[in-house]
């Protein structure tokens, strides 16, 4: 028998965006992650899903607001078929958590009665598949939450003609689930062993955490996020697709990736180590933000030095792109570093004798111990006797 | 600018007052209230007060003495020309006016703008901070010579600046583009920070500080949120960690106290059945001691028995004694009293006859008594006879007493006196001679016989005659008549009593019965005297007795028919000797009697005791006796319930048996029940209880617990902690860079700050040294050569001048004493003067009013000589003083304003002519 589902994980509803300062572009990224729910909906209607398999932390936080649980129960309603849920870390089950407050149980029943979530280890048994769901019940775990299934093979409670399908979140042996600037979790946690898992009888494992899409074994996948969330690390790192994965008994899953997500998160990096590659710089960016401004989020590495002038126009520059752009994450460690042209106009004034002096003693200092006052000193009387 | 005169009117103490000034060097002397200081202060204010201010500054320059307002007149050189400058000060209405040489001429406030260009000063100041602040460092005013010139100097710095660098004394100066940016600069740091170097509040920088202290707490506040909930998972899993330990745990416990209960019933059940047992066997115990004590009973009765028997031969043999000892005293009782009733009849016999004795002495003497008694009767017989005859005599004659006597008399007495006065009051009648019959209440009338008429009478004179009488006294009369009437009744009355018919007889019949009283009274004292009362009873008496005796004497012979009868005595005498002889016979006998009966008694004595004696031992035989029958009927009488020795001894061997037994099956019980170990038993119960209780409390603990934890785990949902504390951190780490940013920017901006200032300083110093070597060029009049000076200029109101002499250290302008602050005051003023003369065609006036309070004579001297130099260095000196003699070696031209004098009535005229003001020189 084979069935076919949607694997995807790690939706992280009511992400905060903290450090994105606008509230109108933070509001959109957070919309975001509504609207890629309907281009999964998409996806399992076009593609026939029999089930949506959802790998952990389809919210961010283990205690999100009511309009984030309304409406992720409502996307969820829309999708039709079976939405299989299991905890991540960042929404961990447990007692008291979420999934037990009384506003998520009634959005759920109003709004999405196709929602299961899965705070159980023991299989659960649909039309066309047998899941075997690895729950975290908190937000660390050190004992493998699929530790269990080996021992449910042992006298099989399920019927085992069925395709065998893992459920879980974590990071894999051989593999860890590289942790970025948003988390701050402590490696080696909610490790999940696959050769634990019984020889036979699984025919796939559907893994959430990993926001890059990624197949760690012949029947073991990370689907990733289907929305960019981060400025993603690694050359490898593919986030922003769902999995739909045809996976039948005793043979290797048939698994496809379909790209979902919507805004851009771009990086750029550049070395400054002459002002007059400031001009090429600047058209080289701006050919690669083109036209997407407005969905773009740009990573800006720079380094080397500049100018008193040019590192002016450098910070107007970057001015107009965090305006433009609904973030700019800036990596500056570009030093002001006068030029020649600058030091001679600044310090060699015979007709303002405070300025030159002043200037002299600033310059000397920048190459001293301290020079970053000196700098800044240094562009303020620039900017002073303009 | 050169000042030529001055002119004042109406200024205080002047009238009108000019003085002539030298180009270079003048002296205005004149000793205190001459108007010197005053005319120091008119030069100023014509050049600087405005002509139309008013205020105090315009009264005060008013005059007390003159009418007018005050007016002042300055004829001055500058810009080449000759100035004439007019202002009159009356307030409001002020004039001013200055017309030059060259013809111009400008009115009020054109003159003020005009005189402003001249003086390179803003225009007229109307205020006393303005004035003060005008040429103070060409003005010395009196009392402020001491005060730190370079502090005036300030005020002229960028006119000192301009003018040292126009004659190119200064090589780098500070241009415009430099004070622009100083000044940008000057105002960002003002920006931040305050004038102490704290931050300014609401700068950028203060607002980061601030951001970055509200994202610190809304940090903590946001991670205090996120660990609450945190925790109360935390909290929750362990509480039902324990709790499921607790309820794993507690089902062992209870089976152990299940046991452990079960086990203390059989505790209880074997205590029960060892309390049975213990009965038992006492009774078992009682048994056999019953048995064995009835046995010991019965021997010992039987012991008993035997010695009883034993003891009872002795006794009886002692009874059979004393049976024989009581006979024998017993017939020796009864011979002593036979023996003594032998001796009582003998005495008896004596008694009698001596009583016999005794009875005829007795009729002897009452015979004798008798025969006495007889013949005394007859004698008194005799008197009695005689009695009798007196007696009757008495009684014959009629019984009247003496007193009965007396009582007449007076009655006889009280008669008379009634009659007496009767007749007193009362008519007499008496018939001396009638032919007729006169009656009188028809009683005839005797002749010669008196009436007395006492009550109304009818007096009948033969016939026809008839005369009523009523005689006088009235009632008197008739009380009269009364009174003598009763007495003559009760007279007769007495009479008739006694039987006589008068008094005499009465006396004489009273008389006789007295005389026969007496005889009477007599012979019955006689009678008295013989006892004659008691005779016929002692009499009879006697015969009484005689005849008892009689009586006695023959009884008691008659008495004694025992033996032969004696023969009685026939006197008195024998009578009495056969009585002394028988009292003794009687006495004898007694005296035998006494001795038997004492025998008597003493055998009888004796024979009570051995009978008590026997009686004794016979009761005790019998209680003894009693005794041994009592032990032989108890033993056999056990005996008979217990059976004899043999069955006794069977019966004691099966109750020991029995015992032992009972014993063995109670030491089985005890045996059991300490291998229970009870106290081990409820210990455990006791703990198991409290395990338990204590288990039950934490479960309870646990279940609370985990209710408050899903009470905080419950969210309303409104806002996300996991999401806050990254907004939090966000927005911290944000503040954090904004205030580091703000805070390097705020330390370049002071560091720019900084740098300016002491790029300034050394500019400055460029602009002060001209000034410094010029002062050193006046100080050297005073400190001798080599004297170096240093001034700073700065925007403070602190002096920075010091002075180095040669050889010795360098000091500040403060620490010099009065005298030379004057002087280096002076020379700082004067170096000054010099520089900025050149705005002035090279020439400003300087003026000192008493300026050196302090210098003596040596440092008077060098003054003159640096005041020569300044003239002589084109300065206009002015030196107003109330010593002139001091300055003698100046040289100059020289003023003296004297006192004046003026009369108090009319002081209009005295200050016309106020001010003598003499040339000197003249």
């Amino acid at each position: 028998m084979t069935t076919t589902f949607i694997h995807t994980a790690d939706w992280q509803l009511g992400k905060p965006y903290q450090r994105i300062k606008d509230p109108e572009n933070r509001a959109r990224l957070q919309n975001e992650r509504f609207d890629v729910l309907k281009r999964i909906s998409q996806a399992v209607h076009t593609h026939k899903a029999q089930f949506v398999l959802v790998a952990g932390d389809l919210f961010d936080s283990p205690s999100p607001v009511k309009r984030t649980v309304a409406r992720a129960c409502e996307a969820i309603g829309q999708m039709k078929v079976p939405v299989l849920v299991i905890p991540g870390n960042h929404d961990y089950g447990g007692p008291g958590s979420l999934w037990e407050q009384p506003f998520f149980l009634s959005q759920r029943e109003q709004l999405a009665s196709n929602l299961h979530v899965l705070l159980s280890q023991e299989p659960f048994i649909l039309e066309s598949a047998v899941i075997f769901p690895a729950p975290l019940l908190r937000r660390h775990d050190h004992a493998d939450p699929t530790l269990w299934i080996r021992t449910a093979f042992e006298s099989p409670s399920f019927p085992t003609e069925l395709p065998g399908i893992v459920l879980a979140h974590g990071s894999v042996q051989g593999f860890e689930s590289a942790q970025d600037d948003d988390d701050e979790e402590a490696k080696g946690l909610n490790r999940i062993d696959l050769t634990r898992l019984p020889d036979s009888g699984i025919d796939y494992i559907a893994l959430g955490d990993w926001h890059g899409t990624k197949q760690v074994s012949t029947h073991a996948w990370y689907s990733g996020t289907p929305e960019i969330d981060r400025f993603p690390k690694g050359a490898d790192n593919d986030p922003g697709n769902i999995l739909i994965v045809q996976a039948s008994r005793g043979t290797a899953p048939q698994v496809e990736k379909l790209t979902t997500r919507g805004l851009r998160w771009n990086q750029f990096s550049q070395h400054f180590s002459e002002d007059l590659a400031f001009d090429a710089f600047q058209a080289e960016l701006e050919t690669h933000i083109g036209e997407w401004g407005q969905e773009s989020l740009l990573k800006l590495s720079l380094d080397g030095s500049l100018g008193i002038d040019t590192s002016q126009r450098l910070v107007e520059l970057l001015g107009g792109l965090e305006a433009r752009l609904l973030r700019v994450k800036l990596e500056n460690r570009v030093a002001i570093a006068p030029t020649d042209e600058e030091i001679e106009a600044l310090s060699n004034r015979p007709n303002d004798p405070l300025i030159a002096a002043v200037a002299s003693a600033l310059i000397k200092m920048t190459k001293g111990d301290d020079p970053e006052i000196a700098r800044i000193a240094l562009r303020e009387l620039h900017s002073a006797i303009r | 600018m050169r000042l030529i005169s001055l002119t004042v009117r109406n200024y205080r103490i002047h009238r009108e007052t000019t003085v002539d000034f030298d180009s270079s060097l003048n002296l205005i002397g004149g000793t205190n209230e001459t108007g010197k200081s005053t005319l120091a202060e008119a030069i100023h204010r014509a050049l600087f007060f405005r002509h139309r201010s008013g205020g105090d500054i315009q009264k005060t320059m008013k005059s007390q003495f003159h009418n007018g307002h005050p007016e002042v007149q300055l004829v001055f050189e500058a810009k080449g020309a000759i100035w004439t400058l007019d202002k009159r000060f009356s307030g409001t209405n002020g004039t001013a006016r200055l017309s030059s040489s060259t013809g111009a001429s400008f009115q009020g406030d054109a003159a003020e703008a005009e005189l402003a260009q001249i003086t390179g000063t803003p225009e007229g100041a109307n205020n006393q901070k303005q004035l003060s602040t005008r040429w103070a460092h060409l003005w010395v005013w009196q009392g402020t010579a001491g005060d730190d010139a370079v502090v005036h100097t300030n005020h002229h710095r960028n006119e000192l600046v301009q003018r040292l660098q126009d004659s190119g004394l200064a090589a780098i100066m500070q241009s415009a583009n430099d004070e622009r940016a100083r000044g940008k600069i000057t105002a960002d740091h003002e920006l931040i920070f305050t004038r102490t170097g704290a931050v300014k509040a609401n700068s950028r920088l203060d607002l980061a500080n601030r951001a970055l202290t509200d994202a610190t707490a809304a940090l903590a506040h946001a991670n205090e949120q996120k660990n609450r909930l945190e925790s109360a998972i935390v909290e929750q899993e362990t509480a039902t960690k324990e709790l499921d330990a607790s309820v794993a745990a507690l089902p062992a416990k209870r089976a152990e106290l299940a046991n452990a209960n079960s086990l203390l019933l059989r505790v209880n059940e074997l205590r029960h059945q060892q309390e049975k047992q213990e009965l038992v066997v006492q009774q078992a115990v009682n048994h056999r001691k019953q048995l064995a004590a009835v046995d010991q009973n019965i021997n010992e009765l039987l012991r008993k028995a035997a010695a009883a028997k034993e003891a009872l031969v002795p006794a009886e043999e002692k009874l059979a004694t004393l049976v024989s000892q009581e006979s024998h005293a017993r017939s020796a009782a009864q011979d002593a009293k036979l023996a003594h009733r032998e001796i009582s009849r003998s005495v008896r016999l004596a008694r009698l006859h001596h009583e016999l004795a005794v009875a005829c002495h007795s009729r002897f003497e009452k015979a004798a008594i008798h025969e006495a008694l007889v013949e005394k009767t007859q004698q008194i017989d005799e008197i009695h006879s005689s009695l009798s005859h007196k007696r009757e005599a008495l009684a014959k004659l009629p019984n009247i007493s003496a007193a009965d006597l007396d009582a007449l008399r007076k009655l006889e007495i009280q008669l008379g006196q009634a009659e007496s006065a009767l007749k007193a009051i009362a008519a007499g009648v008496e018939l001396v001679t009638s032919q007729q019959v006169v009656l009188l209440n028809g009683h005839a009338l005797e002749l010669g016989t008196p009436h007395i008429i006492t009550e109304t009478a009818e007096l009948s004179i033969g016939n026809g005659t008839l005369l009523r009488i009523q005689p006088g006294g009235g009632t008197s009369l008739a009380e009269s008549r009364r009174k003598q009437e009763q007495f003559q009744q009760k007279l007769t009355t007495a009479f008739d009593q006694f039987s006589v018919s008068n008094l005499a007889e009465a006396e004489e019949i009273v008389a006789r019965r007295q005389d026969i009283a007496q005889k009477i009274s007599a012979i019955e004292g006689q009678l008295k005297a013989y006892g004659a009362h008691k005779l016929p009873q002692d009499l009879a008496a006697a015969t009484a007795a005689l005849s008892a005796a009689a009586a006695d004497v023959e009884r008691r012979h008659a008495a004694l028919t025992e033996v032969p009868a004696p023969a009685l005595p026939d006197s008195i005498e024998a009578a009495l000797i056969w009585q002394t002889n028988s009292h003794q016979t009687l006495q004898a006998e007694g005296d035998r009697e006494s001795s038997l009966q004492a025998n008597a008694d003493a055998t009888q004595e004796n024979f009570q005791k051995k009978l008590e004696a026997l009686d004794v031992q016979r009761t005790a035989i019998e209680a003894d006796r009693k005794q041994l029958e009592y032990f032989e009927n108890s033993a056999r009488a056990l005996e008979q319930s217990h059976g004899d020795s043999v069955a006794r001894a069977a019966a004691i061997a099966a109750a020991t048996a029995a015992e032992i037994n009972a014993q063995a099956t109670l030491d089985a019980s005890s045996k059991a029940l300490a291998e229970l170990n009870p106290t081990f038993l409820n210990q455990q119960v006791t703990r198991l209880t409290r395990v338990i209780a204590t288990e039950e409390e934490k479960q309870a603990a646990a279940h609370t617990r985990i209710a408050v934890a899903r009470n905080t785990l419950v969210l309303d949902g409104t806002s996300d902690p996991e999401s806050e504390l990254l907004q939090a951190k966000a927005r911290y780490a944000a503040a954090e860079e904004e205030q580091a940013r703000e805070k390097r920017r705020a330390n370049a901006i002071d560091l720019l700050q900084s740098l300016f200032s002491n790029a300034q300083s050394a500019v400055s110093e460029t602009v002060t040294q001209p000034i410094a070597d010029r002062v050193g060029g006046y100080l050297e009049c005073m400190f001798g050569k080599g004297v170096r000076v240093s001034v700073e200029l700065t925007d403070s109101e602190k002096s920075t001048i010091s002075i180095t002499r040669p050889n010795a250290h360098t000091f500040s302008f403060d620490s010099l004493s009065g005298g030379a602050k004057e002087q280096v005051a002076a020379a700082v003023r004067l170096a000054t003067a010099e520089i900025l003369a050149a705005d002035h065609d090279s020439c400003l006036p300087i003026l000192f009013d008493d300026a050196f309070a302090y210098a003596d004579d040596d440092r008077i001297q060098s003054l003159q000589t640096m005041l020569d130099l300044a003239a002589s260095r084109g300065l206009q000196i002015i030196v107003l003083t109330c010593t002139p003699g001091d300055y003698i070696g100046l040289g100059a031209k020289e003023k003296r304003l004297h006192p004046h004098h003026w009369n108090n009535n009319s002081p209009q005229v005295v200050a016309q002519s106020s001010v003598e003001l003499e040339d000197a020189a003249e």
